[in-house]
């Protein structure tokens, strides 16, 4: 380990002003306000006047509302399927870029990394013009071919919107994880991959019993933070169907910044978006849990 | 029989990736040829390639949205936070890498643990603390906060770039007597300059492109950012599509040339033992 020793009083005064100085900033701006979320979480308050506690008030509301069950139906459902498909095509194409067969490896890698540096908001606008029922690309593609009767009005069919606005957020980040779980592989000892070709272990079994298992808790980390980015998930929904068609892709984000700035209700408001957190903890929790601490 | 079996298994491979690759950048180039057509040629064909190109709509939202404003809001939000993530986020990195003192877990746990928090239990509250600040709806009510959502990640890279670094050359300045705060910033700022580009297009990227702060914490027309400008082309402007996508490629190009410009220093970055598990 590259580590320094302190030598003197001088320099311990130098080191704990330089890092308290941005720490005390960084805890007023990020942990001052999440405590002041849970305080308000706990309390009645239109935004004007003082907070009136009437403790855990406010998450029986939400509990007893049926709207807020269907949000958090929806949030949940786009954060399995958009795990799912981000790291899952993410890592399945980390594994084709070791095969010597795939041909153009850099111009893959640097093409679909590249929407994720694309705002969120432009990504959803741009998919609505793909799935515009008139203009659009999808449709017009369909028509082209010659498939005329699989034209759908893909964002105003309740049946199936919810799987559309997947598509967009899927696609976007697949070039994150790519990169991360591609490092990931990189970074392990090629005397593996020589040894295990040498015992007969090729192709995709090579990927599944070498790789896998030595970039395990590279690929927890990529859940961990795909899960819990998608529970929070509201630039795309916004530019793309805006909640509609009545609640069927609104998350739970949009539901807060509803109650909040909408209905100007800050308690309820606050309670929504410490229910996010705790949700996105509880997910963290459980991929932990199932992916095992450290796995050898 | 041997070759046409390792022909259907390279077919395999490649096939399904390059038609992904294709469908992530088609987008933006259709995004871009379709921003130049008129709006009648666009309803005939919204795929075709435009027969002329027309600069009218890049003027229009120009002229009407005041995409001027917007985009020299963005820039000066994204530079100065920039600026700022680079000087604390090195400052930190670097003694929370190199020294262990009291609290020195503490501080880091914590930067690392609200990588989690997600920016809805903050929003809120933050809004209210500038509020009772008086420093709502200023043209710097973005950047403290844009600041420390950057933090984290940024120590956390700066943390593992210089464990992969050797002390040595700290170590013998010390011992020709420099400070400290002198060999951090002239010697290993420097040395660092691979993952500091990394931070940099990470940073520009995200404040460039961030919308639910800049939705709730500005209201005055003349701060604010282009991801919230866009909102307007599809409600005060919805009669013209192709001024949206010329709204749309405008907030994209800068991106691209930045992307284009940097492509090789962010996949060395991300490579250089980031994140490693």
């Amino acid at each position: 380990m590259n580590i320094r020793e302190i030598q003197n009083k001088k320099q311990y005064a130098w080191i704990y002003t330089l890092v308290l100085i941005p720490f005390i900033y960084f805890l007023f701006v990020m942990i001052v306000p999440l405590g002041t979320s849970i305080y308000y979480s706990l309390t009645k308050w239109k935004g004007v006047g003082s907070p009136k506690f009437i403790g855990l008030h406010n998450y029986i509301t939400l509990i007893k509302t049926p709207d807020f069950w269907l949000v958090t139906r929806n949030t949940l459902i786009l954060c399995i399927v958009c795990t799912i498909g981000q790291v899952g095509i993410a890592l399945l194409i980390a594994f084709l870029m070791t095969f010597k067969k795939l041909r153009f490896k850099t111009f893959h890698r640097a093409v679909i990394f590249f929407p994720v540096v694309m705002a969120a908001i432009v990504v959803g606008y741009v998919w609505r013009f793909i799935y515009n029922s008139n203009y659009g690309l999808l449709n017009t593609f369909l028509m082209r071919i010659g498939k005329a009767d699989w034209i759908r009005y893909w964002l105003d069919d309740k049946s199936i919107v919810l799987g559309m606005v997947s598509i967009p957020v899927i696609w976007q980040y697949i070039g994150l994880y790519m990169i991360i779980l591609m490092s990931a592989i990189s970074a392990i000892p090629q005397e593996v991959f020589e040894c295990a070709e040498i015992d007969g272990c090729t192709g995709y079994k090579k990927s599944i019993y070498i790789t896998l298992p030595m970039i395990w808790d590279t690929l927890k980390i990529c859940i961990i933070l795909c899960a819990s980015g998608t529970m929070k998930i509201y630039d795309h929904l916004v530019a793309l169907t805006n909640g509609g068609p009545g609640r069927a892709t609104e998350s739970l984000a949009m539901y807060c910044y509803e109650y909040t700035f909408k209905f100007g209700n800050f308690g309820m408001g606050a309670a929504i978006a410490v229910t996010i957190l705790i949700f996105a903890f509880t997910i963290a929790g459980i991929i932990q849990l199932v992916m095992g601490g450290k796995k050898k | 029989m041997k070759k046409t079996k390792s022909f259907l298994s390279s077919f395999v491979i490649n096939v399904p990736i390059m038609l992904l690759s294709i469908t992530c950048f088609f987008p933006v180039v259709w995004l871009i040829y379709s921003s130049v057509k008129t709006d009648a040629e666009f309803t005939v064909n919204p795929s075709a390639f435009p027969t002329k190109i027309h600069l009218d709509n890049y003027m229009n939202a120009f002229k009407r949205a005041n995409f001027g404003t917007f985009t020299f809001n963005s820039l000066l939000n994204s530079m100065i936070a920039l600026t700022l993530v680079l000087i604390i986020s090195f400052t930190l990195g670097y003694l929370l890498s190199r020294y262990r003192f009291k609290g020195r877990n503490l501080i880091y746990g914590t930067l690392m643990a609200s990588m989690m928090i997600p920016v809805y239990a903050l929003i809120v509250p933050v809004f209210i603390q500038e509020k009772n600040l008086g420093f709502l709806n200023t043209r710097f009510s973005l950047i403290p906060i844009y600041v420390a959502l950057e933090l984290p990640t940024a120590v956390f890279l700066i943390d593992g770039y210089l464990k992969s670094i050797s002390i040595d050359l700290e170590d013998a300045a010390a011992i020709d007597g420099a400070s400290l705060p002198r060999i951090m910033f002239t010697i290993m700022m420097p040395i660092s300059k691979p993952i500091l580009s990394t931070i940099i297009i990470l940073t520009f990227m995200h404040v460039w492109n961030e919308f639910a702060f800049a939705q709730v914490l500005l209201t005055d027309e003349k701060i604010k950012t282009i991801p919230i400008g866009l909102t307007y082309f599809t409600s005060q402007y919805s009669t013209s599509y192709t001024l949206l996508l010329a709204a749309l490629a405008m907030a994209t190009i800068p991106v691209i040339i930045i992307y284009l410009f940097f492509y090789n220093k962010i996949m060395e970055g991300m490579m250089a033992g980031a994140i490693k598990g």
